[in-house]
């Protein structure tokens, strides 16, 4: 999967509507961003990129591209 | 002069299969459980794992049986063999379980199967195989489940889990009554979280602050296994001759809160 992909595909899995998730945009601005959306994306990732991200390192990080950075070389 | 005493709580001579023998609860169970006295049949797929667990049991005529309960059709011949070879089962713990953390927009089918498969599907075919006659002691029986408070309270992102722990506790009622005619009882233990490996693993992908607020939910603490084994040993034993069913919670007080 490209990371180009990755929005798309996570508004739909979680309902969102299009464009509610920005790749430059701060995480807590985004209040539809909750701890299930987290969970949905810890899932999401080790399904498609086989890799299990840890709930600290998610924790850590302030925006959308930090938090797309943890998937990292497992894109296409 | 000595009154004769025959302890309630003794396995001696009990032979009994356990599933997820190869860790955490299940291995607890059969360590505690040979302890009393019991033979115990050890089963898991990783025999690696299975044979640190027959290493650290207590007496004779242990064994290990690999097998893979996913195969849920291959379960009552794989126990006439064991059977045959090892004579007959007085009863089994059901404790090999799948944990799965997710929210219900993430939940395929393959993923409800993956865990409905081993948590209930699996019970199920285990009990059914111990009361084929061939199988189980003639003198009675007793199955027990490990189920999870989550079959009773929950939180979210855990359904699949939940309704595949609750599923046990009507299995185990209708079971009760249908096997009570041949003195096999059937229950099942709600544990709320215990230190295991399966938990440290699930803990991973929570924040500090959520471990510290699980902690928090246990009024005794978070749980040891051997609090599972104990509770499980009872209900193998004669002392819980009068008992099926039922639903044994073991929590620390968790669901009182």
């Amino acid at each position: 999967m490209k990371r180009s992909e990755v929005i798309p595909e996570l508004e739909d899995l979680l309902g969102f509507e299009a464009g509610t998730i920005k790749e430059g945009a701060n995480i807590a601005d985004v209040p539809e961003w909750d701890s299930m959306a987290i969970l949905s994306f810890i899932a999401f990732v080790e399904d498609k990129f086989e890799l299990v991200l840890e709930g600290d390192q998610i924790a850590e990080v302030k925006t959308f591209i930090e938090l797309f950075d943890l998937i990292g070389d497992k894109f296409e | 002069m000595n009154k004769s005493f025959s302890n309630p709580f003794s396995l001696i001579g009990r032979r009994v299969l356990v599933t997820g023998a190869s860790s955490g609860i299940g291995r607890g169970i059969a360590i505690f459980i040979s302890q009393l006295g019991a033979e115990v049949i050890c089963n898991g797929r990783d025999e690696k794992r299975l044979k640190e667990t027959l290493d650290n049991l207590s007496g004779s005529g242990h064994t290990a049986a690999k097998f893979d309960l996913n195969d849920v059709e291959a379960i009552q011949p794989w126990m006439m063999k064991i059977s045959k070879q090892h004579g007959k089962l007085w009863g089994m713990v059901h404790a090999a379980g799948i944990q799965q953390t997710l929210p219900a927009a993430m939940v395929s089918k393959e993923k409800f199967e993956h865990v409905f498969t081993i948590n209930t599907k699996a019970a199920f075919f285990l009990a059914k195989a111990l009361f084929s006659p061939s199988i189980r002691d003639e003198h009675g029986g007793s199955i027990v489940f490990i189920s999870s408070v989550m079959s009773l309270v929950s939180q979210a992102a855990i359904s699949t889990y939940s309704l595949s722990k609750a599923a046990l506790s009507g299995l185990s009622k209708s079971l009760a009554v249908e096997f009570a005619p041949k003195k096999i009882r059937v229950n099942c233990i709600s544990p709320a979280y215990i230190k295991t490996p399966l938990l440290d693993d699930m803990i991973k992908k929570w924040t500090g602050s959520q471990v510290k607020e699980l902690t928090k939910r246990h009024p005794l603490g978070i749980g040891e296994i051997q609090d599972v084994a104990y509770a499980t040993a009872f209900l193998l034993s004669d002392a819980s001759r009068w008992i099926t069913g039922t639903n044994l919670v073991v929590d620390g007080g968790y669901t009182t809160l």
